[in-house]
């Protein structure tokens, strides 16, 4: 008995020494896919590189990646004319701002990296619908691309309240929002901030209803609201409902004070928003 | 019993032979049934065979997609070496005459995939706003625009969807298919098909293979129903079509005595003598009109009733031929005719006529019966729901009340489905009157 472990033991060793050698060079072709998708240029990833990639190492993604997105769910890719006018959009609304008021290197310090562009909105099972998001402090997904009007204010608000509110994300995922933030509104965050109508919201002194959503929600809220919506809307909330005026001008007041720690003048930036609003409206004298 | 290893070989000076023999002969034997091509550089060459043959249609494809949330819609696709198509769609009259371009590419996924992947035409099916192309929110028709390309022929494409498994079958398209095929086919389904609503009695027969079977097109949705009568019962079948220009291709193949029908072809349809002839996969087919039923589909009405939906129309009741005979498509902004099982939580079920361009609606609000022959009853109407209903016109109340009388009709309506989501309701008294629900 002893002999045949002995013999199998010996086996095992020859098979282990002389078995396949494989003097095969590594193979030299590349695996496909490997190092992004390739595609024949148009004019309009010409456009893309030369204001986006090229300055600012932006990746604006608008051809479908399923991969990119919450790929179970029914969405679509974007229109290719529409992809123009909504970067032209966030070029005049949120990056010309920041860069005239905080210098040309603040958004290569604080950066969106990559947006992806999709042409509808993500709908939820509670019934409501995801109109843009931000995940790890430099990825921004822009829905309902398909739906943009240039000339529409409303349509160029909605948009862009989304992008200045997914960037204030990155700002406070990379410096927190002020300590004295928490306890101004904590009763009333909820998870299902969506049974709030706007104004009920307001009268709580929140400024919208998905601001109800977490108090980080409500930081960036305040702070999308104050810039793209601007200050008038924001002094006409306040002044319809004066129980709660203090936790406005409270909220107002930090907003500004942790801009003014990054060494930006909000003021000059809500009014840099605005004139760059009303330049792609073609409204020039509102 | 266990046999001792020794009693097996009963000299141990044959196991270290065995052995030795072994490693000889099971050594360095290497599969090579793939003649030493990695699996990267087989895939890019199927990619790059998939995209030639893709450009190398000189006309171009026809495409036949059938959305997974049902109906079948035709296609004109150019492709170019440039990763750019070129798309005409029978989904409305806007998009059978402007072209679209947009953007394709080829993907190694787990399946070699076409994708598109800007919007286009094809898109609107997926379009989770159900304001683009109807459907349902959130998911449109379920249909896809990532397709798995599964079997290939010089001259056909198969694909499956990658997100919700909607079919797509590419055939290349001939010199007579131009620019201008999709305008034809879409003129076909409109006008040439859409004839048999226009027969007197619901129930038409379609002759073929000396069976007779209950024949119904539904070129709203693009559905085909054929029920045969068994014995204890309806056979019923019904599938997705998509319209060429001299009939129809079917999504699942219909077995007609054996023969495996996928194409029915060249209508001649008399409207006059309310009947047609057409070629039915090959064979020579007729249908002629009744005013009798061949069978009844028992579960139909039940069916249609537990199911959670909203069941549109857009033609409303069809009387003797005649779409739409009270004339409800004359409330301004007419968009659709619900039905919506079970709107109240008390049982109550509700018609909605929704006018206004989707901001009013006006509607009686009833109970739904089911007998057990399969027979659907609509009564004890409460009422009317109509919040708008002061600011109707004297004419459009007639046809309100009208209409509310003619579903409650005593006799009751029976059930026929002709499609996934798709049901025609005909008066049992009056084999003239029926509405058909996609």
């Amino acid at each position: 008995m002893k002999r045949i472990f002995y013999l199998l033991a010996l086996a095992a060793s020859c098979g282990t020494l002389f078995s396949c050698t494989d003097n095969e060079a590594l193979p030299s072709d590349p695996i496909i896919g490997l190092g992004g998708d390739d595609w024949v240029r148009t004019q309009l990833d010409d456009y893309l590189y030369q204001h986006f990639t090229m300055p600012y190492n932006i990746e604006v993604k608008y051809k479908w990646d399923p991969y990119e997105v919450n790929f179970n769910r029914g969405l679509v890719p974007p229109d290719e004319a529409k992809v123009i006018p909504v970067m032209e959009t966030v070029r005049s609304v949120w990056m010309e701002p920041y860069e005239l008021e905080a210098g040309p290197d603040f958004l290569k310090q604080f950066q969106i990296l990559k947006y992806v562009l999709v042409g509808s909105a993500d709908y939820q099972s509670d019934g409501t619908m995801i109109l843009g998001t931000a995940e790890g402090g430099n990825k921004v997904t822009l829905f309902v691309v398909n739906h943009f009007q240039q000339h529409d204010r409303a349509e160029v608000i909605r948009m862009m309240h989304t992008i200045h509110h997914e960037f204030a994300h990155i700002l406070h995922q990379t410096i927190d929002y002020p300590q004295a933030w928490r306890g101004l509104s904590t009763p009333w965050y909820t998870a299902t901030w969506y049974n709030s109508s706007d104004q009920q919201a307001n009268s709580q002194g929140l400024i919208t209803a998905y601001a109800k959503a977490a108090e980080r929600e409500d930081f960036v809220e305040t702070i999308a609201y104050l810039l793209v919506e601007g200050q008038e809307a924001y002094d006409r909330i306040v002044l319809a409902n004066p129980d709660v005026a203090a936790v406005f001008r409270r909220k107002e007041e930090l907003v500004v004070g942790y801009y003014a720690k990054m060494g930006i003048d909000f003021r000059e930036l809500q009014a840099r928003v605005h004139e760059g609003m009303n330049r792609i409206v073609g409204d020039e004298n509102e | 019993m266990i046999m001792h290893v020794f009693e097996l070989f009963p000299k141990v000076r044959t196991i270290p032979v065995l052995l030795a023999a072994l490693l000889v002969g099971g050594g360095c034997s290497k599969l090579n049934e793939f003649g030493d091509v990695r699996p990267d550089v087989r895939l890019s060459e199927r990619i790059a065979a998939y995209q030639k043959q893709l450009v190398g249609a000189e006309h171009g494809w026809v495409g036949y997609l059938f959305p997974e949330g049902g109906g079948g819609y035709t296609f004109k696709m150019v492709f170019d070496d440039r990763n750019r198509v070129v798309m005409y769609a029978d989904l409305k009259a806007e998009s059978t005459q402007t072209s679209k371009a947009s953007s394709y590419r080829l993907r190694a996924a787990q399946v070699p995939t076409l994708y598109f992947d800007t919007y286009t035409y094809l898109h609107a099916l997926a379009d989770p706003d159900p304001n683009q192309h109807g459907g349902v929110p959130g998911a449109g028709h379920r249909s896809d625009f990532e397709f798995s390309i599964l079997e290939v022929s010089p001259d056909t494409i198969h694909l499956k969807g990658n997100l919700n498994g909607s079919d797509m079958l590419l055939v290349r398209a001939g010199a007579d298919q131009g620019d201008d095929y999709i305008r034809r086919v879409y003129a076909y389904n409109g006008n040439e098909l859409a004839k048999f609503d226009a027969f007197p009695n619901y129930y038409s027969r379609l002759h073929v293979n000396g069976v007779d079977y209950q024949f119904a097109l539904n070129t709203q949705r693009n559905t085909i129903s054929l029920l045969r009568q068994e014995q204890g019962g309806m056979d019923a079948f019904f599938t997705d079509y998509a319209a060429t220009d001299d009939g129809i291709v079917l999504r699942s193949p219909f077995d007609a005595g054996g023969v495996q029908v996928t194409r029915l072809a060249d209508f001649s349809i008399d409207g006059a003598n309310h009947s047609a002839t057409l070629s039915f996969g090959g064979l020579m087919a007729s249908v002629t009109n009744h005013d009798q039923p061949l069978g009844l589909d028992r579960g139909a009405a039940t069916r249609m009733y537990i199911q959670p939906y909203r069941y549109a129309s857009t033609t409303a009741f069809n009387i003797g031929g005649l779409t739409d005979a009270l004339g409800v498509r004359t409330f301004p902004g007419f968009s659709n005719l619900y039905y919506i099982p079970r709107r109240y939580v008390d049982g109550f079920d509700v018609f909605y006529l929704v006018y206004d361009d989707g901001r009013k609606y006006a509607g009686p609000v009833l109970k739904t019966r089911i007998d057990a022959h399969g027979l659907m009853f609509f009564e004890q109407v409460w009422g009317l729901e109509a919040p708008d209903y002061d600011n109707l016109g004297d004419g459009h109340k007639a046809i309100l009340q009208a209409f509310t009388d003619q579903v409650a009709d005593e006799g009751g309506y029976y059930v026929f489905q002709t499609g996934r989501t798709c049901y025609d309701l005909v008066s049992v008294t009056d084999p003239t009157v029926w509405i058909r629900f996609n």
